[in-house]
C-alpha cells in the first residue's frame, strides 16, 4: 500500500517545487513576530499564559490545514493539469498507492510546521507546567485535523477539473467548518454552540487545547468526547477519501 | 499478442466512439492505426492499455485477459499517450528513475537499464538537464525511453511525432524502428502522417466514426486497391475510404 519512490518524489515536489521550503521560512517569521507580539505589546503581554498558549497553538494549527488544503488540493489536480496522470495509472502502481503516497507528503509538511513551533510553545509557556502537554495535544490534535483536511481536499482535487476549484472549494469548506472554532463565547456556552463544538472538528481540537492549557488535565470525560468527535471526522474523511480513490481515472467525453 | 473482440465504447453522455472493433496484431508487428481526428483511435488506445473499461468486448494481451488480470498487462506494455505530461522539475535521468522505482526494479540493475535508454534515444549529453529546457523532440524522445523502462513486449505510440519538425519526425520513426528490430517489441502507433506509417508499418488498420474501415497487411492492401491507372498508396486508400464512409454518413 506504500511506495516510497512516490513518496521521495512528492516530498520533493511539496518542499522544491511547490516552495515547501520557502513557506516554512515564511511560517517560522509569522511564529517569531506573534510570539513577538504576546511578549512585546502590553496589551496581549497582559493575557494569561494559558490564553496565550492556546492563541499559539490554535494557530500553529490553522496554517498547518492551510498548507495542507494548497499541497492537497493541488496533488491530483496539477497531475492531471500536467498530462502526467496518465503516465501514472499505465504503471502497475495502483491508485491506493498513489493516494496514500501523496497523503503522506503532505502530513510531513505538516510535521515540519509543528516541529517549527516547539521552541515557540515552551517559550511562551516557561514557567508553567503544561508546555509538555499542550505541546502532545497540538501533535496529536493537530495531526489529525491535518489528515482530515488533506483526505477532503485530496478527495476535490480528484473530483474537480482544475488546481484553482479545487483549493478555492476546500478553502470555502475550511472556513464553514472553522467558523465554530472562533464564535464568542456567549455562544459556545449556549447548547446550540456546545453541539456546533462538536460537530466542528476544527472547534473540538481548540477546545481540547484550551481545556489542556487551562485545567493540565487532557483525559478528562470533555477532553474525551472532543477526541471521539475528531476521530468520527477522520473516519468520515476517510470514506470520502476511498470514494475520490475510485474516480481517479482518465476522462474521456 | 493484441487480440481485441466486438470491442465496444460507449461513453456516459451516450456517444459511441468505438464500434465492434476486432483487431489481431501478432507478435515483432509495427502496426498502423489510422483515422481522422475523433475518430476513437485514442478511446481505443485507452482500452487496449486499461484505462478505459470497454462497453462490450474482450481484450487479450499476450494471452492475458485485460479484464481479469490489468496490472499482469500493465508489466508487459509501455504506452506514449498523445498528451504526454513531464514533470518539468526533474531531469531526464531523474524521470525515468522514478517511473523505474514505480515499477518496483532493483536500483542498481536500474541505473544501468536508465543510462542504456538514456544513450539509445539520443539524450546521453541531455540526460541531466531539467525536463523543463528540453525541446519537443527530446522530450517525445524521453517519452520514448519512459515507455520502454519495464522492458515491454508491446508499446502503443499515440502520436509520437505530433509537433515535430520533419528531423525530428525521422528521428523518431529511426527509433520506432530500431526498437521493433532489436528488442523485437510490438508497437501500435497511430499517426496523421500517412507517408510514415507506410514506411514504418507492416500491416496497417484504417478507423473512423468508432468503425473499422479496413485493416490487413501494408502489401496486401495496396495490391488489392491498386488500379489499372498505376500505383497507390496508403494515403490513397485513407481518403478513398474515409470520404467515401462519410458519404454514407
Amino acid at each position: 500500500m506504500i511506495n516510497s519512490a512516490i513518496i521521495k518524489k512528492e516530498i520533493k515536489e511539496n518542499f522544491f517545487v511547490m516552495k515547501g521550503s520557502l513557506w516554512l521560512f515564511i511560517v517560522a517569521l509569522l511564529f517569531s513576530v506573534i510570539a513577538l507580539c504576546f511578549v512585546s505589546i502590553q496589551d496581549l503581554s497582559m493575557l494569561a499564559q494559558s490564553d496565550i498558549i492556546t492563541t499559539f497553538s490554535k494557530l500553529v494549527i490553522v496554517i498547518g490545514c492551510l498548507i495542507t488544503i494548497i499541497l492537497a488540493a493541488t496533488s491530483f489536480s496539477n497531475e492531471k493539469e500536467q498530462n502526467t496522470l496518465e503516465s501514472l495509472l499505465l504503471t502497475t502502481v495502483s491508485k491506493h498507492e498513489i493516494a496514500i503516497g501523496k497523503l503522506i507528503s503532505i502530513i510531513l509538511m505538516w510535521l515540519a510546521v509543528f516541529i517549527l513551533s516547539i521552541p515557540y510553545i515552551i517559550a511562551l509557556g516557561e514557567g508553567s507546567s503544561v508546555s509538555v502537554s499542550i505541546i502532545r495535544s497540538v501533535f496529536i490534535t493537530g495531526t489529525l485535523i491535518v489528515v482530515i483536511v488533506a483526505l477532503i481536499a485530496t478527495t476535490l482535487s480528484i473530483i474537480l477539473l482544475s488546481s484553482k476549484n479545487a483549493i478555492v472549494t476546500s478553502i470555502i469548506l475550511f472556513i464553514i467548518v472553522a467558523v465554530p472554532g472562533f464564535l464568542p463565547k456567549a455562544v459556545i456556552k449556549s447548547s446550540a454552540g456546545s453541539l456546533l463544538g462538536y460537530l466542528s472538528p476544527l472547534s473540538s481540537a481548540f477546545n481540547i487545547l484550551k481545556s489542556v492549557a487551562t485545567q493540565n488535565v487532557n483525559t478528562s470525560i470533555a477532553t474525551t468526547g472532543f477526541y471521539i468527535a475528531i476521530l468520527v471526522w477522520v473516519l468520515i474523511g476517510t470514506f470520502i477519501m476511498n470514494y475520490g480513490i475510485k474516480k481517479i481515472e482518465i476522462r474521456g467525453e | 499478442m493484441i487480440k481485441a473482440e466486438n470491442l465496444t465504447k460507449i461513453y456516459e453522455n451516450g456517444f459511441k466512439a468505438v464500434n465492434n472493433l476486432d483487431l489481431s496484431i501478432d507478435k515483432g508487428d509495427i502496426f498502423g492505426f489510422l483515422g481522422p481526428n475523433g475518430s476513437g483511435k485514442t478511446t481505443t488506445i485507452r482500452m487496449l492499455n486499461g484505462l478505459y473499461k470497454p462497453t462490450s468486448g474482450k481484450i487479450f494481451i499476450n494471452g492475458i485477459d485485460l479484464s481479469k488480470d490489468p496490472t499482469e498487462v500493465k508489466k508487459i506494455i509501455g504506452v506514449l499517450p498523445e498528451l504526454h505530461g513531464y514533470y518539468r522539475w526533474m531531469t531526464g535521468e531523474e524521470y525515468l528513475m522514478y517511473f523505474g522505482r514505480l515499477y518496483k526494479q532493483n536500483e542498481k540493475e536500474l541505473k544501468n537499464h536508465v543510462r542504456e535508454l538514456i544513450e539509445s534515444v539520443g539524450l546521453s549529453e541531455k540526460s541531466h538537464f531539467k525536463i523543463g529546457n528540453f525541446s519537443t523532440g527530446m522530450k517525445q524522445r524521453l517519452g520514448i525511453a519512459k515507455t520502454l523502462i519495464n522492458n515491454p513486449k508491446i508499446i502503443f505510440l499515440d502520436e509520437p511525432t505530433l509537433g515535430l519538425d520533419p528531423s525530428g519526425q525521422r528521428e523518431i520513426q529511426k527509433l520506432i524502428l530500431d526498437l521493433n528490430k532489436k528488442r523485437n517489441v510490438t508497437v501500435f502507433i497511430t499517426s496523421h502522417l500517412l507517408k510514415d506509417i507506410e514506411v514504418l508499418c507492416n500491416k496497417v488498420a484504417i478507423f473512423q466514426n468508432g468503425v473499422m474501415l479496413e485493416q490487413g497487411g501494408i502489401k496486401e492492401l495496396l495490391n488489392k486497391y491498386s488500379n489499372d491507372s498505376g500505383k497507390v498508396t496508403i494515403e490513397d486508400i485513407f481518403f478513398r475510404l474515409t470520404e467515401r464512409n462519410l458519404e454514407v454518413v
